[in-house]
């Protein structure tokens, strides 16, 4: 039985883990693509004001 | 002069006991058919090749050491104190890649930075709640044998070590076990790679006998290949592995090997990505295959623990295989039924061997059929938690022990 417990606990762990890990993805992703200079640019280019910064 | 001192192999047989000689011919018979396997595509030529050579000439190559020892000029596991050491470094010729390469685990590092190389991140990017979910589902060998070897009489670290077998990871088995069961290292090593290339020839008849023909060839939409860049690669490279090492110290050493070699790949420095791809892989591969034959020497298979490693082996990768393709069935009921069941054995790592198994057997039914994407991204990610798993057992097993 504590076998099987352990087993369970692991799996569980497990797939906190794995899920966790691709929240990480999905997060990263946006960040990156929201900082990336080229989305800036394009924003810039179609005719929306430029969200990084820059002279004023 | 006595035949039997000029021709040892030969005389050694008519010293030792009847199990150990009737083991070593066995063994000698075992190799050439391994070679035989391999050359004929059967089995994995790249580590049978080598493991069928080594197998057959350390068990023939047994001779008198001195007056009361027998033994081979190849290398001895076994030795601890460092003097006695030092003598045989200096006489067995596969003594210094045991010792500096082997025994701590280098050599499955190695292998993992060069599968770091050949693996592509694109698609775990792209699709990661999908690759990850099917490649944890394909875990379920990894987990469900822990308590079946227990029950069978197997320590923790034994039961731990022959469970990541169902991860169908080479390395990630031998780094484990050299960590968790070092007494039987060897041959849950062996069976691993044996069956790792006989479930590439299994895998085919699950897929067939759990999902329905109607629904093998179901198309699956495919994403752009551009949508990611090198850059988010390698931003999620050392993200991943600092967390893992973070999470699980004592994996450390296989979370750096793997993301470093797929690190090195999408830096685009391709000086490193041929040295790891087309000379330490390969030599590390060649090695590890010629090391676990010697290692297969008569008195260390008589053990009476292989005979349940062998089921135990087997037992883990086919329920790894099924809870692949139960994942596949999961995804394919939360996508809307739009979801090829088939790409949930690609979960069961072993990067890219599965993910063809997948794509071949798609194929077979509807030849417009794609879903290498996915099965890819799966198998990557099969890679992960595997390695996740790895952590976890040998990090909490030891706690309970």
């Amino acid at each position: 039985m504590r076998d099987l417990l352990l087993a369970g606990e692991i799996y569980f762990l497990a797939f906190v883990i794995g899920m966790l890990m691709a929240a990480i993805i999905k997060i990263m992703l946006f960040v990156i693509r929201r900082i990336s200079p080229e989305n800036r640019g394009a924003g810039a280019k179609a005719g929306q004001p430029d969200k990084g910064g820059g002279a004023a | 002069m006595n035949l039997m001192t000029l021709f040892q192999g030969v005389g050694t047989l008519f010293y030792q006991e009847p199990n150990v000689v009737i083991a070593r011919i066995a063994l000698i018979i075992l190799g050439i058919v391994l070679v035989y396997l391999g050359k004929k595509g059967t089995l994995e030529p790249l580590i049978m090749i080598p493991m069928g050579f080594g197998m057959s000439a350390v068990n023939a190559g047994v001779l008198f050491l001195s007056a009361d020892k027998i033994g081979t000029l190849f290398m001895d596991p076994l030795v601890e104190q460092t003097d006695e050491l030092m003598g045989i470094l200096q006489i067995d010729f596969l003594q210094p890649v045991y010792t500096f390469a082997f025994s701590n685990g280098l050599i499955a590092c190695l292998v993992f930075m060069g599968v770091g190389v050949l693996a592509d991140m694109g698609n775990v990017l792209r699709f990661p709640f999908t690759s990850m979910l099917i490649a944890l589902f394909a875990e379920l060998g990894t987990v469900i044998t822990f308590p079946i070897a227990r029950a069978m009489g197997l320590t923790m670290g034994e039961s731990a070590a022959v469970s990541i077998v169902g991860g169908a990871d080479g390395p990630m088995v031998l780094f484990a076990s050299l960590i968790l069961a070092e007494d039987l290292f060897v041959p849950i090593t062996i069976v691993a790679y044996l069956y790792l290339s006989l479930c590439y020839g299994g895998y085919p008849y699950l897929i067939r006998l759990m999902i329905p023909k109607e629904m093998r060839g179901m198309v699956v939409k495919a994403a752009k290949a551009t949508d990611i860049t090198s850059k988010e690669k390698i931003i999620f490279d050392i993200i991943a592995c600092t967390l893992l090492c973070l999470l699980f110290p004592m994996g450390a050493p296989l979370f750096v090997s793997f993301f470093l070699g797929n690190a090195v790949k999408e830096s685009g420095v391709l000086k490193y990505m041929e040295l790891l791809e087309n000379v330490l892989l390969y030599m590390a591969t060649f090695f590890l295959g010629l090391l676990l034959g010697v290692l297969c020497e008569a008195s260390t298979l008589l053990d009476p623990k292989i005979l349940p490693l062998l089921v135990l082996g087997i037992l883990s990768l086919a329920l790894s295989g099924v809870g692949g393709i139960i994942g596949g069935y999961v995804v394919y009921l939360i996508n809307g039924k739009k979801f090829n069941p088939v790409i949930g054995i690609a979960g069961v790592s072993c990067v890219p061997s599965t993910a063809k198994v997948a794509q071949k057997e798609v194929y077979k039914i509807n030849k417009r059929a794609t879903i290498l994407q996915y099965a890819m991204g799966a198998s990557v990610c099969g890679v992960i938690t595997t390695a996740i798993l790895t952590g976890l057992y040998i990090t909490m097993v030891p706690l309970f022990e």
